[in-house]
């Protein structure tokens, strides 16, 4: 049994009952679910996740988008939702003009790739797969307690719209984790090994017991962890670290909406060198198996890999239908939901910087002294301003071209473009990881969104945080 | 608060359509909600969103086994006789992998009248979107024509809600309340050709749909924002740093809630009562009962009547906050402490979350600082925070910093030129013996201000590590 695909029907008169005169006219339809183990010491969680499904109908009044949402999709309800639309497009003297950008007409099904779903693993499996993690952390001396993590979440939507579009996606996402912890006298320290990708069954074998072990052993290290140094320094960014800096400090201010709203610092450097040539980012949602990767957007447009800086050139930006049109450019996937509870903005899907071809021990000489930023917890962006901020769970120090003290919890603050001048090395593919994560537009709307890099390699203000 | 009595709750009707087969203990969480929103470019509605309508519901069925309780939980928005069904099967599928050490459950049981309490602003229900333009237009009149500062972007979001529990052992109790969350960012340009535009960024929330409790002070940002373009990077090093309520809202909530939860006792996180945690001068309050508090409500959401409570008294450690399943583990009290918070960046529905131990509006109680002024002029040298970039507290070992998006420097006992950029941070909660922002509370102003869910006099702490230019 599939919802969605049994609500079509219902969906497609839906959309039919509405005024001829309008001339564009969407729905898009969503059933979300999930589940999540958690082991950790005396206790065992098996959480489902909350089961939801609904209905947004959208249509262009001539204007401005109106929008009413459904609170399920059975017919009575979705009969409401367009009829209280009906009568919001009938208030529009203009509703027969044509809407911003191009109407979509393609028609898709896509589904995650996989060979075993993610759906079809016995929870037992789940927790039999954390219950190994949890043995092996808790098996190291010290080692207080430890959260051995592993869910997935479902996500079907089905977009239809009276331009012909018919696209219908089934994505998993699933993600592990493991959070070994170390308490002595009042203080508590953790280390945490995080893997997320769109998939099955095969994301639960992206921890390895040394992995697990070496998480442990941070935990322990970061217990005796001295004050951390503040001001200017040289910065190592590892993957992950990397991977967040992409997505605060070009991805948001990127989105083609903050460039309408002038409210983006980039917007007059487009076209214009803004780093070396070791530099291109990207934000591409149909990177394999990435985290914010989708068949298609909120407004039907396929997602696809868009090259925002292009060997230090800063070559392009994120669109929904109506900023591609404002600045003459072809929608790129970029138009997303929350939910179905939520409007679409402009927003990013993986975003990440490409290696380079730097070797970790050459970075590290090549910094000398300085700081090695590590397990990046989280970041924000100041789209108008320029600056950035990102935090992470642990550091090491460089000194005299070699790693040696460590420090827990630290942030980073600077300019974008300073930090993207002072860029003097991009790491190799080796160490390229793609990292899960969730964004937000301010502080709301949050949707999963995907990072990654390598290491990077560059100057900035770090202290405690 | 409002006591409905028209018809049956959502949590009531939820429970009728519970199948025969779900034996006691069990507790159905629930929630009718309606949701506007309005979204602005500069100063044009780009968007106006609602009536959004939502019911959900979040079902818990306990059961005892071998010395704990296994919970079996499911939430859903669906609520026909076949999602309810449906729901119930996902809760006791999931029932038998659970254990949480609780030997014996008490779910509260008194259907006590609870009231009084002031959390639905009847212009959130009775009018929402003429509310939400009025409110818009209401802003952008006080932006001057011509003005070098001007609007540049907005949301405003509205929730009208009734939250309702019933559970198996005859509690039945709803609540009325109304919610709003508020985006608004100002920015100032123009003067000397190349100066780059800066921006102050708005974020708050409260119950009612009105500027004054919103924070909303155009003037003020339009100053703010245009201080962002002239501030500099600060200096670096340990410095007394003044912390004003709406910063260390984004701080304090989140890692006392926890570190003083049972959830963080339970897994041996938590000080005990007793502890020093903190600065002499620090006493901190959970009050449930403040007017319009984002957190206010005479039951928490599992229904338990909520009262006003001492949590750390001269810095010391007098409470830890409870639900029922922790209170049941740790031989405490719930008193109140069971608390849904919204779901992934959406406060407005909260069936989607499982309750969990923590605060409702942390108060700190005022001291003997006197104004912000003086607290300055007390401090001689340092750093006033106005904004971080955001605090991102880790609840886990008591971290919190960030950038500084906008801030003065203290010279000479006064306000100086503004900062910008840097980074301040440590830790909230610290062993004996070690820095901590607690610890390090040298002097509490003397007048709390409200700020959502949280209320603080301006906090003076030494020994701040600031990270800028060297």
């Amino acid at each position: 049994m599939n919802e969605l695909l049994d609500a079509e029907g219902t969906l497609e008169r839906a959309l039919a009952r509405l005024d001829p005169k309008v001339t564009y006219a969407d729905a898009l339809a969503e059933c979300a679910s999930g589940f999540r183990v958690r082991l950790e010491k005396s206790m065992t969680g098996a959480s489902p996740s909350p089961d939801m499904k609904g209905v947004v109908f959208r249509a262009w009044t001539g204007s401005r988008w109106a929008e009413t949402v459904a609170r399920s999709l059975d017919a009575v309800d979705v009969g409401h939702a367009v009829d209280a639309l009906q009568r919001e497009l009938e208030s529009s003297p203009s509703r027969g003009s044509a809407p911003p950008g191009p109407s979509p007409t393609g028609r898709s099904d896509g589904r995650t790739k996989t060979t075993r779903p993610i759906v079809e693993v016995p929870v037992e499996e789940l927790i039999e797969t954390a219950r190994g993690w949890f043995d092996v952390a808790m098996a190291v001396p010290g080692i207080s307690n430890t959260f051995a993590n592993a869910s997935y979440l479902s996500n079907d939507r089905l977009f239809l719209a009276n331009s012909g579009a018919r696209r219908y996606q089934s994505i998993q996402r699933v993600s592990v984790s493991v959070v070994p912890f170390a308490l002595d006298a009042g203080r508590v320290e953790y280390d945490a090994i995080v893997e997320g990708a769109t998939g099955g069954a095969e994301v639960l074998g992206k921890i390895s017991e040394e992995r697990v072990r070496g998480a442990a052993q941070g935990a322990l290290e970061l217990l005796q962890a001295k004050a951390a140094p503040t001001g200017k320094m040289t910065v190592l960014l590892d993957p992950s670290t990397a991977g967040t800096f992409a997505h605060e400090s070009f991805g948001h201010g990127t989105e083609a909406d903050q460039l309408l709203r002038e409210r983006s610092y980039l917007k007059p450097l487009l076209g214009k060198v803004l780093g070396p040539e070791s530099l291109t980012l990207v934000d591409d949602g149909s990177y394999p198996s990435g985290w914010g990767s989708i068949f298609f957007d909120d407004e039907g447009t396929p997602g696809r890999r868009n090259v925002l800086v292009d060997r230090g050139r800063f070559e392009e930006v994120l669109h929904d239908r109506e900023t591609a049109l404002e600045l003459r450019r072809s929608p790129g996937g970029n138009a997303r939901r929350a939910d179905f509870l939520s409007r679409t903005f402009v927003r990013m899907t993986n975003t990440f910087v490409e290696p380079g071809d730097w070797g970790l021990g050459e970075l590290v000489r090549e910094a000398r002294d300085g700081i090695l930023l590590e397990r990046c917890t989280s970041g924000i962006e100041d789209p108008l301003g320029g600056q950035m901020q990102l935090k992470v769970k642990r550091a090491r120090r460089i000194e005299h071209g070699e790693l040696t003290t460590p420090y827990s919890s630290m942030a980073l603050s600077g300019r974008v473009l300073d930090f993207l001048r002072s860029i003097r090395g991009v790491g190799r593919k080796e160490y390229f990881e793609m990292s899960p994560g969730f964004c937000g537009k301010g502080h709301t709307d949050i949707l999963p969104a995907g990072t990654g890099g390598s290491y990077l390699l560059s100057e900035a203000v770090v202290g405690p945080a | 608060m409002t006591r409905s009595s028209d018809g049956p709750s959502t949590a009531r009707k939820v429970a009728n359509l519970l199948p025969k087969r779900v034996s006691a203990p069990w507790e159905l969480f629930a929630q009718h909600l309606v949701h506007h929103e309005i979204h602005l470019a500069g100063t044009r509605v780009e968007m106006l969103r609602g009536p959004i309508e939502l019911e959900g519901f979040a079902l818990r069925i306990f059961r005892s086994r071998a010395g704990a309780t296994s919970v079996g939980l499911s939430s859903s928005n669906d609520g026909t006789k076949k999602g309810v069904e449906r729901a119930v099967e996902v809760a006791e599928r999931s029932a038998p992998y659970s254990s949480f050490p609780a030997k014996e459950l008490h779910l509260p049981t008194a259907d006590q009248p609870v009231g009084g309490l002031e959390v639905e602003d009847p212009r959130v229900r009775d009018d929402p979107v003429g509310g939400l333009r009025s409110l818009v237009q209401e802003i952008l009149q006080q932006f001057p024509a011509h003005s070098d500062v001007v609007p540049s972007f907005g949301s405003v979001r509205i929730t009208h809600g009734e939250s309702s529990v019933v559970n198996s052992a005859g509690l039945e109790q709803r609540e009325v309340s109304t919610y709003v969350e508020f985006e608004w960012a100002v920015k100032a340009s123009g003067g000397p050709e190349g100066r780059p535009a800066g921006e102050f960024w708005v974020n708050s929330s409260s119950r009612r749909l009105d500027p004054e409790s919103l924070g909303v002070d155009v003037p003020r940002w339009s100053e703010l924002a245009r201080d962002v373009r002239r501030a500099k990077t600060p200096p670096n090093g340990e410095l007394k740093v003044l912390f004003p309520a709406r910063v260390l809202q984004d701080i304090l909530p989140e890692v006392l809630g926890f570190r003083l939860g049972g959830s963080a006792r339970l897994r041996k996180m938590a000080p005990e009562v007793g502890s020093s945690v903190g600065s002499p001068a620090v006493n901190i309050w959970d009050d449930p009962h403040l007017p319009w508090g984002d957190g206010s409500g005479g039951i928490d959401d599992e229904g338990t009547p909520t009262s006003r409570r001492l949590v750390v008294e001269g810095g010391t450690v007098r409470g830890h906050f409870y639900d029922a399943l922790h209170a049941s583990a740790l031989g405490g009290s719930p008193l109140g402490g069971g608390h849904r918070s919204g779901g992934l960046g959406k406060s407005w529905h909260r069936f989607t979350v499982g309750p969990t131990p923590g605060a409702s509006n942390l108060s700190i109680a005022p001291g003997s600082g006197g104004t912000d002024a003086e607290l300055i002029e007390a401090a001689g040298e340092g750093i006033w925070l106005e904004q971080l970039g955001y605090a991102f507290p880790d609840p886990f070992s008591g971290a919190y910093g960030g950038e500084i998006r906008i801030g003065y420097r203290i010279r000479n006992g006064r306000l100086a030129e503004p900062v910008r950029g840097g980074t301040v941070g440590g830790l909230v909660l610290a062993p004996m013996g070690e820095p901590s922002l607690l610890r390090g509370v040298s002097s509490v102003g003397g007048k709390a201000r409200f700020v959502g869910g949280f209320q603080s006099p301006t906090l003076l702490v030494e020994g701040i590590q600031v990270a800028g230019s060297s």
